[in-house]
């Protein structure tokens, strides 16, 4: 294909029509409130008995979504350029989209259950800069995807090898040995790691409580008919009876979450060849990420406190986000044992930051000054409480005293937290560790900095402290309470590293 | 041959010892004609109060009106304290922007880190002849540098300086 022949336009295996009929069910879904009034409207509208109009509104639903997702299969055309990728799509509002390679951050592919058997897999490119995911390929051979990669990646010398069209052996780029693979108990520690289910069950909670107080009572009766001389056991039951759906629930939502786990990461297997990353795993729906190790901003690590007790860490890789960005565009690493992150991150910045030490417990790390304590337990801490304490005294009750214990605990929360932060500035990179019950690290290249900002406080001018901020492509890392001497010197390093860095930042 | 020779820390270009631009003198008007239109409206509301709510009395309307002398003489006062706290300095790599009475802040943006410029005026602006200088950076966290109260003309060398170094940082990559 030499440019003078223009793009050779290509369509996708008709299996693209599960994509785009996915993708209209999934739309529906989310405009769920304006889908409800045209179903109504049609139900009030015609006569007919109710079963009638079901199976008129079923096909008729079926026959229109089938029908656009075909004709949206139809008019889905793209072609691989030389230094582009060509999308052409619409059926009424016709769009072509033309991605520049040098433009796309990352290549991730997807491949359903029903893909699998065919070996297709829909692709979907992350650009700098543009918001949500703008390019998606569906059901093109699995081979597509690496093609792409390579194109892209032919700054690189000697890309990845040709990629071996049989399909079977398309989980490892010849010759690469994966740094990383997470078994089933892995799975398990991600889900039960898993914030979500334990949010869903704090949403839950009071709506759990009304339904099992008359849950219990409904019981609670029945028992008290079956034999009345057992009424004196109903408030036992009742008790024994909460505790155990609470049990239930909390079993359900972990299993819940485990197996989410092993659908999205199942046999998780991580690469690093030619500063690219690649993972793949999940158990129906298989995921392929990737990453250009140069378009890292920000690695985050951080541990749970159920990641501890699983003796694991989960590693997120940001890279350049808008404020509308979605943040699942970001590389993760859901679980790995410590000890990987320090060799991790060496790989990912070298030949960079050879002097790092990316551990919880980095020797060199520094504490913020403990002045960092006093503003934040008196503003937040000290008094709220009084002024809760003086409202509710008017009303009377020794009561309002209670509202006093929250300056010990705030205070305590607040200590943690100070205790935890901490930073260490390398010729390369900055660390900083925080946390409160989580533990948490955060490094980056200093020539990755878009901007540096340095602010004081009155307060902090008394005592000659500064807070430096640095501002990244994905977000921005904060020291708070540092020497106005070091925040300034920090600030003039890594503004020097900035201008004088001969690479690009992206 | 790469080479990576080391600076000594005390070498640096230091950010702190600078010669800080101020910004255009007109800008201090311009803010004061913007405190009095919000307290004419505040002035405004303060009358509709006293002429409709019902059950007024004397000592809330010496209250409130005491209250409204009062703020509007700190924001007439702010302009005055504020501004010549105010300041930026071009330097050769980057450009520094300083800003706060109470909480203080300086911050530096290097020049090829910049990915777009613009310059822009308000109608009120324009009446004072001044234009604020916006430059962007990649990522959404906390906003973008913005330089208020320059001279229109300044605004607009500003603006072709900055372009100029941008590009020259694009080509040098």
């Amino acid at each position: 294909m030499s440019p003078a022949d223009g793009p050779h336009w290509q369509r996708t295996s008709p299996l693209a029509i599960l994509f785009f009929f996915g993708g209209i069910i999934k739309a529906l879904v989310k405009n769920a409130a304006q889908v409800i009034a045209p179903t109504a409207a049609f139900f009030v509208a015609f006569g007919g008995d109710t079963q009638t109009k079901i199976v008129i509104a079923v096909s008729a639903f079926a026959l229109i979504t089938v029908t656009v997702s075909i004709l949206r299969y139809v008019f889905f055309q793209y072609a691989i350029a030389d230094d582009a990728i060509l999308i052409r799509e619409g059926v009424v509002n016709k769009k072509q989209l033309d991605i520049k390679y040098a433009r796309i951050q990352g290549i991730n592919t997807e491949q359903s259950f029903i893909y699998r058997f065919f070996d297709l897999v829909t692709v979907s490119f992350d650009t700098a800069g543009s918001a949500g995911s703008e390019g998606q390929v569906p059901a093109v051979k699995s081979g597509l995807g690496q093609v792409l990669r390579e194109r892209i990646g032919h700054a690189a010398p000697n890309g990845i090898d040709e990629l071996s069209d049989d399909g079977s052996e398309n989980d490892a780029p010849t010759g690469a040995e994966p740094i990383l693979r997470l078994d089933w108990g892995d799975m398990i520690a991600i889900g039960l790691a898993d914030r979500r289910a334990f949010l869903f069950l704090a949403i839950l909670a009071p709506l759990f409580d009304q339904m099992s107080e008359r849950m219990s009572s409904v019981i609670a009766n029945a028992v008290e008919d079956a034999a009345a001389d057992l009424a004196a056991l109903g408030p036992a039951i009742a008790a024994t009876l909460f505790i155990g759906i609470v049990i239930v629930i909390i079993v359900v939502l972990v299993i819940a979450s485990i197996v989410a786990a092993f659908l999205r990461y199942h046999n998780f297997t991580l690469y690093l060849q030619n500063d690219r990353l690649r993972s793949v795993g999940g158990l129906l729906t298989r995921h392929e990420a990737n990453m250009e190790t140069g378009k890292v901003q920000l690695v985050r690590i951080r541990q749970t406190l159920v990641m501890r007790w699983f003796d694991r860490l989960r590693i997120v890789l940001h890279q350049a986000s808008s404020k509308t960005q979605k943040a699942d565009k970001n590389f993760v690493v859901p679980a790995a044992a410590p000890g990987f992150e320090a060799h991790f991150v060496e790989d990912i910045f070298a030949p960079e930051a050879r002097d790092l030490d990316p551990t919880f417990d980095n020797a060199r790390l520094r504490s913020v000054s403990a002045h960092y304590l006093r503003p934040r337990i008196l503003y937040f801490g000290v008094l709220p409480a009084l002024a809760a304490t003086a409202l509710a005294g008017f009303e009377g009750g020794a009561e309002a005293l209670l509202f006093l214990l929250w300056i010990p605990l705030w205070s305590l929360i607040c200590w943690q937290s100070w205790r935890r932060l901490a930073y260490d500035l390398g010729s390369d990179a900055l660390l900083r560790r925080s946390g409160l019950i989580a533990k948490q690290l955060d490094v980056f290249l200093l020539r990755k900095a878009q901007r540096v900002t340095v602010t004081q406080s009155p307060y902090q001018r008394r005592k000659r402290l500064a807070s430096v901020r640095f501002f990244l492509a994905s977000g921005s890392i904060r020291l708070p309470y540092i020497p106005l001497g070091d925040a300034e010197r920090i600030r003039d390093y890594v503004l020097y590293r900035i201008e004088s860095s001969e690479r690009s930042w992206h | 041959m790469f080479e990576n020779v080391e600076i000594p820390l005390e070498d640096l270009p230091r950010a702190a010892e600078l010669d800080w631009q101020p910004l255009d003198r007109a800008y201090r008007s311009r803010l004061i004609v913007d405190y009095v239109i919000t307290i004419s409206f505040l002035v405004i509301g303060l009358i509709a109060v006293i002429l409709f709510a019902p059950g007024i009395g004397f000592p809330q309307i010496v209250a409130l009106t005491g209250a409204l002398v009062v703020v509007s003489a700190l924001m007439l006062a702010w302009p005055f304290i504020v501004v010549p706290r105010m300041g930026y300095v071009i330097r050769d790599k980057d450009i520094v922007y300083r800003s706060g009475v109470l909480w203080r802040s300086v911050t530096a943006v290097p020049f090829n880190r910049i990915q777009h410029v613009e310059t822009s005026s308000s109608p009120l602006d324009r009446r004072f002849s001044l234009a604020t200088l916006k430059l962007f950076t990649a990522g959404g966290a906390g906003g973008d540098l913005k330089i208020d109260g320059l001279a229109a003309g300044q605004a607009e060398q500003m603006r072709a300086l900055v372009l100029e170094k941008t590009g020259a940082s694009i080509e040098s990559r």
